[in-house]
């Protein structure tokens, strides 16, 4: 992907969409049954087809994930997650994870706002 | 979800709110450990513990958790023999409520726990939020 | 609007017009209807004016639904980057294209 925007962009979609099923992994620590999720690697998606996963378990619910215009896209959302073999939420891992991710937002946006500064300072010049 | 990032603050949120209440109660059975019925043979303070559920949010499609009931514990009292406790029945054997003091200080310090993972999490969406919204700063 | 039109762009105004060829491509794959091979200058100022305009649309749509909380805000915050360097974009095409023209007046006959 050559657009660097763009791809900047994706990434900061993966980035808040796994920091939510962090999120969710915490809140419901203590539900009985509850399976936590992660998203697969980021690198292993950017040549992913969206796909839409099969509902395999209960707790799998087969929406799919908006597009802009508020229709609904064969859920990359659901492709992009997979489940922890283990059967309890480690609340400290999933506080590593959480960290992990905001340092990579802060990898992901300085990138942007600089490139962005340069690319209309180019102009500009 | 559609945005992630609001839905993490709705999916924290919930998560604090779950928590604080369990918190309410092992504060209520803790502070009720001792207390005994007001009539002789009656029944003490019974122990209270609460049971969480996964609910979805429409909006978002968040798994949100929520507090399902706040039930009491059916296991039995405890008791004791003293003849001369208000509360004794006939036989002198006075009924003591089903607290023990040690597993609700355990259970006290695993909600604060949470409680405050949640919290991180909140404060690390809004990081997020900001580190987004800067972009747009000269 | 992508890094590769903005540097072709960025080239083909300069003196060494050496970034001619990707601008034609670009050119090219914008539509642009033309007999004659390559792309004219007209042909870029086009495709830049057009896609200024929608960037911008696209920018003050998203930013509607980030107000009504319907958008994602790194998605409203793209499309606003995004609109910025498209303006930027035909700003200095037209000044050079301003430039050009008053070079030309200037121009002994």
């Amino acid at each position: 992907m050559t657009d660097l925007f763009a791809l900047g962009e994706r990434r900061l979609d993966w980035l808040t969409t796994r920091q939510s099923t962090i999120a969710e992994n915490i809140a419901n620590a203590n539900t009985p049954g509850f399976r936590p999720r992660d998203l697969r690697a980021f690198v292993d998606l950017l040549d992913a087809q969206p796909v839409r996963l099969a509902a395999t378990h209960p707790s799998h619910i087969a929406t799919g994930a908006r597009d802009e215009a508020g229709g609904h896209r064969a859920g990359p959302a659901q492709a992009w997650e997979t489940t922890y073999s283990g059967n309890s939420v480690a609340l400290e891992q999933e506080l590593m994870r959480a960290s992990e991710t905001n340092r990579g937002a802060a990898v992901a946006t300085s990138v942007m706002r600089a490139f962005q500064r340069m690319t209309l300072l180019n102009l500009k010049g | 979800m559609s945005d992630p990032l609001s839905a993490a603050f709705r999916i924290a949120a919930s998560g604090l709110e779950a928590q604080s209440t369990r918190m309410r109660v092992v504060a209520e059975n803790i502070a009720n450990a001792d207390s005994t019925a007001a009539t002789p043979g009656g029944d003490p303070f019974r122990r209270k513990i609460v049971s969480f559920e996964t609910t979805l949010d429409r909006a978002s499609d968040a798994r949100l958790v929520k507090i399902r009931r706040v039930a009491e514990d059916e296991r039995p009292f405890r008791v004791e023999y003293d003849p001369a406790h208000p509360a004794a029945d006939d036989k002198g054997v006075v009924k003591l409520p089903n607290v023990d003091q040690l597993v609700e200080l355990a259970d006290m310090r695993e909600a604060n726990r949470s409680y405050q993972a949640s919290l991180q999490i909140f404060r690390q969406a809004r990081e997020l939020h900001a580190m987004t919204i800067d972009l747009l700063k000269g | 609007m992508s890094i590769d039109l903005i540097s072709a762009v960025s080239g083909a105004l300069s003196p060494q017009s050496a970034a001619a060829h990707a601008l034609s491509a670009e050119a090219r794959a914008a539509g642009a209807a033309s007999g004659a091979e390559g792309a004219s200058f007209t042909q870029v100022l086009t495709y830049v004016a057009v896609s200024g305009r929608r960037a911008l649309g696209e920018a003050e749509a998203a930013s509607l639904r980030g107000l009504s909380g319907d958008a994602p805000l790194h998605v409203v915050v793209g499309k606003v980057m995004e609109a910025e360097r498209a303006l930027q974009t035909a700003i200095a095409l037209r000044d050079r294209f301003v430039a050009s023209l008053q070079d030309i007046s200037r121009m002994q006959i």
